[in-house]
């Protein structure tokens, strides 16, 4: 045997496709293509960057997608920085009051175009802005925005005429310091949407110090370990329209890290949600709810704090959901280049630490991963992986010049288990390298193929649309609670399609990173064209069964009265 | 200590750095009673015996040569090295800072005694007697590589740079400059100027196994896992038969083939990287991890518990452990090693990124 070829057969392992293989499938592969032109929306996330190398520059900002004005199309709410000066005064705060910094709201035509609506709906934001969070609060019908600062947060309710009006102080949800996601989820099964915010450092400009060498233009945005560690926000739904700070009563805001990152499933499938927090360089956290209005943290406990070397990784953007469709929720966490994206399978309520053996971790590798989402963007029934990438040092290639600031977007297949990249067979769009941030995931046009919708920082946002066409059906999923939250946030849901093939869903609008999805639960369903079986457990406990239902709908569910089954 | 431990395998001990400058010899003092004839027997046996690796013998010769004649200092710093071969630490120090009592301005003396406190993980000391000895001659090779070696093991990689970066500027011919600047990139994950670094030291000298190793270290950070293979490869050929201490280069590609997901390969070297070297905690963990993605949770549970008893501070073997025993329905034992990781893990030094 020749040199060469001992070392390829010591590589030989058994891989995904061939490439010749991919490039066939790609023929079917849907493709995504850059609509933000046509779209109309011209939004840009300004960090503000200074010499300083303020961190917080570095972090914004979220997406949410959600239908503010229930006219059954999503609209986009972008989160912006503010005005930093360089070097901050003392006591100065970021200012937002000039257009560019505000976080814009617009608004789904229906026709591919949007509406900047942000002055009308009186949602432009103060301080500097990080995340949001969308949910329907006071069940109301119309769903309210969260936004996350570092300094005071922002509860907008929905008036449900096109405005919102800032009730922060009233519901008591402001919290201090650096707020980054944050999600809306009843923990405590009552029926009222509670709110949990991650935060990533106790950090200010005061604080702020010199990171990397001392050499001109090599000065970095510090490694968190600079800085100390932020305990989490909890904050319980009165129901009637406050919320009291139950932080640490919970557990959660007892244990600190350096949060970025928050999604929640039932991973023990106890009928209880608990909350996932992905934190950089530092355990990952996996608050078990308790049932009695406590968490407790089990991360490690159940496999989840480390990778598999029991090593720590730069946690960002997150997702919770079912990826080889066990009906277990499984974990996806960001991390920045020189570490891997991980990818945790849940063995019954046990996780194991699969990113080597699905292929990501060799995919990623060089890669750093902002938000992300298990989506199935080709309706084949397997969720797929879409991540928006970009390092978080603007210089990183002084330092590594294998490492690049601006990245191209990732798109990995999942065939049964196994990740294969195809990011450059689906779209030159994917392939355009930017500063990626949040991102938000849902169905823009409602044609069953999931849209993406990217913030950059300090560069235009794209919109991402999904072609679809490759003949796959699907269904669309929209829960509408009576006894549990008007939203279903919490709903687990199971289909059976004509295959016989099992999926599993889960109605949230939390994960990615500072970013908010449609609530909408997306099944793909290949070339099924019916779903045999749907079954809805209600956050309330209520279980639904419906039957033969056609695909290719967007199939609104309204939760049954307690007595029916 | 952990690194501190393992680094100085990799280095394969700079005492013999150390030795290559001292070999001076001192005249006889007048009035003093000295029998140099049997003094210089002695010696010879003392150095034949070192060079056979008889190191007790070795030390037991230049006591006898130091007593035969008390004048004749500078057997003080052969017994001294034979003292560190033969791991009597303390010893090594002591004879050392004997010689430097009688010849306090001697630059081969405190460099004997820095090594000595490097190699007994006193790294302060030896940081102290290498800037001594730095201070008089600023551009001596061995006391730069003392030091830089010191600030790399302590975590002052800034530090480090800046001493090696000397060793470079000044010896430019020293291969021991682009490597330690390698390792230093390779730290810091700077992993293109590590490459570099490491392909000067090949230029320097094309049998570097060292180099190769790291560059497939580099390459595989870089995520050309088909040239990192190759590096990897090349290390062994070279050390296969000429270095048969180095194990580094088999545990290496063990790791790398764990990764691309073919762990019964990765245990064939694993188990090369082990028998070479059974001291070593990460090849241990290495081959306890390859066993345990093959399925032989028991089988990998010994090689775990062997690599934890290696070093009770590496937290990779508790880790994996924990997950080990919960696959064989162990519970308590499971618990145990997690209790045990979360103690070693507070003290472990923080990923970088």
């Amino acid at each position: 045997m020749n040199r060469r070829a001992f070392v390829l057969s010591l590589l030989a392992v058994p891989r995904g496709a061939s490439a010749a293989h991919a490039q066939a499938a790609a023929l079917r592969l849907p493709q995504f293509r850059d609509a933000t032109p046509q779209s109309r929306i011209g939004f840009q996330c300004n960090g503000s960057p200074t010499s300083q190398k303020y961190l917080i520059e570095t972090m914004p900002g979220g997406v949410a997608m959600f239908d503010y004005d229930g006219d059954g199309r999503m609209d986009l709410y972008f989160v912006n920085g503010a005005k930093l000066d360089d070097p901050m005064p003392p006591r100065k705060e970021p200012d937002k009051t000039d257009p560019r910094f505000w976080n814009r709201l617009y608004h789904n035509n229906g026709d591919g175009t949007f509406t900047d609506v942000t002055a009308k709906a009186g949602v432009q934001g103060r301080g500097y802005g990080m995340g949001v969070a969308v949910g329907d609060y006071d069940n109301d019908g119309h769903t309210d925005l969260y936004v996350t600062n570092f300094g005071r947060n922002i509860l907008y309710h929905n008036n449900g005429d096109g405005t919102f009006t800032d009730v922060t102080d009233k519901a008591g949800v402001g919290g201090s310091g650096w707020s980054s996601s944050a999600c809306f989820v009843d923990y405590d099964r009552d029926g009222w949407l509670d709110l949990i915010v991650t935060r990533y450092m106790q950090w200010d400009f005061e604080k702020n110090i010199w990171c990397g060498p001392r050499e001109p233009g090599y000065r970095g945005y510090c490694h968190p370990a600079s800085f100390k560690q932020a305990t989490h926000l909890v904050f319980h739904n009165n129901g009637d329209g406050t919320f009291t700070d139950v932080s640490d009563a919970s557990g959660i805001g007892t244990v600190p890290g350096y949060g970025l990152g928050i999604a929640f499933n039932d991973y023990d499938r106890d009928g209880w949600p608990d909350i996932l927090i992905a934190n950089d360089n530092v355990p990952e956290q996996l608050f078990h709810n308790l049932r009695n209005g406590k968490f407790e943290e089990v991360a490690l406990r159940v496999g989840l704090a480390y990778d598999e070397d029991g090593r720590t990784f730069s946690g960002m953007g997150t997702d919770f959901d079912d990826y080889d469709n066990d009906g277990w929720p499984d974990v996806v966490v960001g991390a920045l280049a020189n570490e891997k994206y991980a990818l945790f399978r849940n063995r019954k309520g046990e996780f194991e630490y699969v990113s080597g053996r699905s292929g990501l971790g060799r995919i990623s590798s060089m890669h750093s991963g902002w938000g992300l989402k298990l989506i199935d963007y080709d309706n084949d029934g397997w969720k797929d992986l879409f991540v928006a990438q970009g390092h978080v040092m603007d210089n990183i290639s002084l330092s590594s010049p294998s490492l690049k600031y601006l990245e191209p977007m990732l798109l990995l297949k999942n065939d049964a288990g196994v990740f294969e990249d195809v990011s450059a067979l689906s779209g030159d769009v994917l392939g355009v390298p930017r500063a990626s941030r949040g991102v938000a995931f849902g169905d823009l046009d409602n044609d069953g193929f999931p849209d993406v919708v990217v913030s950059c920082l300090n560069a235009p946002a794209v919109v991402l649309r999904n072609g679809g066409g490759n003949g796959n059906h699907w269904l669309l999923v929209n829960t509408v609670g009576t006894s549990s939250n008007r939203d279903g946030i919490g709903a687990r849901i199971r289909v059976v399609s004509e295959s016989g093939l099992e999926q599993f869903g889960f109605v949230t609008t939390a994960g990615s990173y500072q970013s908010a999805n449609d609530k909408r639960v997306h099944f793909g369903l290949g070339q099924d064209k019916k779903v045999k079986l749907l079954e809805i457990l209600w956050p309330s406990g209520i279980e639904q069964r419906l039957e033969g239902i056609t695909a290719d709908q967007i199939l609104t569910v309204k939760e049954p009265p307690r007595a029916v089954k | 200590m952990r690194l501190f431990q393992s680094f100085v395998a990799f280095l394969g001990g700079l005492c013999t750095v150390a030795a290559l400058h001292a070999q001076s010899a001192t005249p006889p003092l007048v009035g003093v009673a000295c029998n140099l004839l049997v003094s210089e027997d002695e010696r010879h046996e003392g150095l034949n015996t070192l060079h056979a690796g008889k190191y007790a013998a070795a030390e037991r010769a230049f006591q006898n040569a130091f007593d035969a004649c008390p004048s004749q200092h500078s057997i003080l710093l052969d017994l001294s090295r034979a003292e560190l071969q033969a791991k009597t630490l303390s010893e090594a120090i002591r004879s050392a800072q004997r010689f430097l009592e009688l010849e306090p301005n001697s630059i081969d003396g405190r460099i004997v005694l820095a090594n000595a406190f490097f190699m007994a993980q006193r790294p302060q000391d030896a940081l102290r007697e290498s800037e001594a000895v730095l201070r008089q001659e600023p551009a001596l090779a061995v006391a730069l590589k003392l030091k830089g070696n010191v600030q790399y093991l302590t975590g002052d990689l800034d530090g480090a740079l800046a001493t090696f970066v000397t060793l470079l500027d000044k010896h430019p011919e020293d291969e021991e400059g682009p490597y330690m600047l390698g390792r230093i990139y390779y730290q810091e994950k700077r992993i293109d100027h590590a490459t570099g670094q490491f392909q000067r030291v090949l230029k320097l000298n094309p049998k570097s196994y060292k180099a190769y190793d790291n560059l497939g270290l580099c390459y595989q950070s870089l995520g050309d896992t088909e040239l990192a293979t190759r590096y990897f490869l090349t290390a062994i050929k070279l050390v296969d038969k000429d270095h048969p201490e180095y194990d580094w280069a088999y545990a290496n590609l063990a790791s790398l083939l764990l990764d691309a997901g073919d762990a019964e390969k990765a245990f064939g070297f694993a188990s090369k990287a082990a028998t070479r070297n059974p001291n070593s905690a990460r090849n241990f963990y290495i081959g306890g991890k390859a066993l345990s993605k093959l399925g032989k949770h028991e089988l990998s549970a010994n090689w775990l518990e062997r690599s934890a008893s290696l070093d009770s501070k590496y937290p990779e073997p508790l880790y994996l452990l924990s997950r080990v025993y919960s696959q064989l329905g162990q519970k308590e034992k499971a618990k145990e090693a997690l209790e045990r990781f979360e103690v070693v893990k507070k003290d472990a030094p923080r990923e970088r990124r």
